[in-house]
């Protein structure tokens, strides 16, 4: 959640979350419909770059607003879990 | 025993150049391999998907390290696609159901006019409306359970569409996905006669007035 702003790359959130690509792409598809994330290629050459242009995804302030409240609720639900 | 000593030295030897061999023959095929996998994947997504998910798919194997990660990686483009292209379906199928309910929405106001024009218009005669009254009455006595029927097709549409395809659903939203796909069938055809005799009646009417 430190860097929720920041634009990355399929591959990269596959690394981030430890999520397989077969699980991966369909959910970044689903934010991505919910207006939840935002994806764009990227702009510089690939042949200055050495290699293929990578999609990058970014969350936006609805996906921002969602995931808080998400997080709380995985918060407040280890807290209930711990006083039992 | 110097023989036997040689003869394992010569074995080793052969299967590490063999398994050099392998090695080099399978660094120089994984690509291929890899680019039939992306291209197999893409295969199975909707046409607007296919050139973006064939170029992302292509660079995210390209991001991961060694052959084995992508060829991991590859093999899981195949069920992303699987997954992508049911879910895609599902939303087809929903999108279409709701075309249809507004169709079906849009007979029943079809109905409720004919209704009207046949109860109240004056150009009809007195003795057109012994012949036509009965039916009229029939029609008019169907009309709440057509609403009903409407409001029933909306309702389990956009339920259908909120409901994910998981597998445990899966059997209840087949039974039902046959059931509203018949619903649908019949009260699309008896809403395309309506607009039809609709029609009719009105230009009847017109010709009727404008003599």
């Amino acid at each position: 959640m430190s860097h929720i702003e920041d634009e990355i790359s399929g591959a990269e959130a596959g690394r981030a979350t430890g999520l397989a690509s077969g699980t991966l792409y369909p959910i970044l598809i689903r934010l991505e419909e919910a207006g939840w994330v935002e994806s764009r290629w990227e702009t510089e050459d690939p042949h200055e770059l050495g290699r293929p242009r990578r999609r990058l995804y970014q969350i936006t302030g609805v996906g921002i607003r969602k995931a808080r409240a998400a997080f709380r609720e995985v918060v407040l639900s280890l807290k209930e879990f711990a006083w039992r | 025993m110097a023989i036997i000593t040689s003869l394992g030295l010569l074995v080793s030897t052969l299967a590490a150049a063999l398994s050099r061999m392998m090695a080099e023959e399978i660094s120089a095929w994984t690509p291929s391999i890899i680019h039939g996998l992306v291209k197999l994947a893409v295969a199975r997504l909707t046409d607007n998907q296919r050139a973006r998910f064939e170029e992302e798919w292509q660079s995210h194997v390209n991001e991961v390290p060694g052959i084995i990660g992508k060829l991991l990686a590859a093999i899981g483009f195949l069920v992303a696609a699987e997954k992508m292209s049911i879910a895609a379906r599902h939303r087809q199928i929903v999108e279409d159901w709701l075309t249809k309910v507004k169709q079906v929405e849009a007979s029943h106001s079809k109905l409720a006019e004919t209704i009207s024009l046949l109860r109240d218009d004056s150009r009809i005669t007195a003795e057109e409306h012994v012949k036509i009254d009965p039916i009229v009455d029939r029609l008019s006595s169907l009309l709440p359970r057509h609403k009903e029927m409407c409001d029933r097709l909306a309702t389990l549409a956009r339920l259908y569409g909120a409901t994910p395809a998981a597998p445990t659903r899966r059997l209840i939203l087949f039974t039902l996905k046959m059931r509203v796909q018949a619903s649908f069938e019949i009260m699309t055809t008896t809403a395309e006669t309506l607009e039809n005799k609709h029609s009719v009646l009105v230009k009847l009417l017109a010709d009727r007035g404008s003599r």
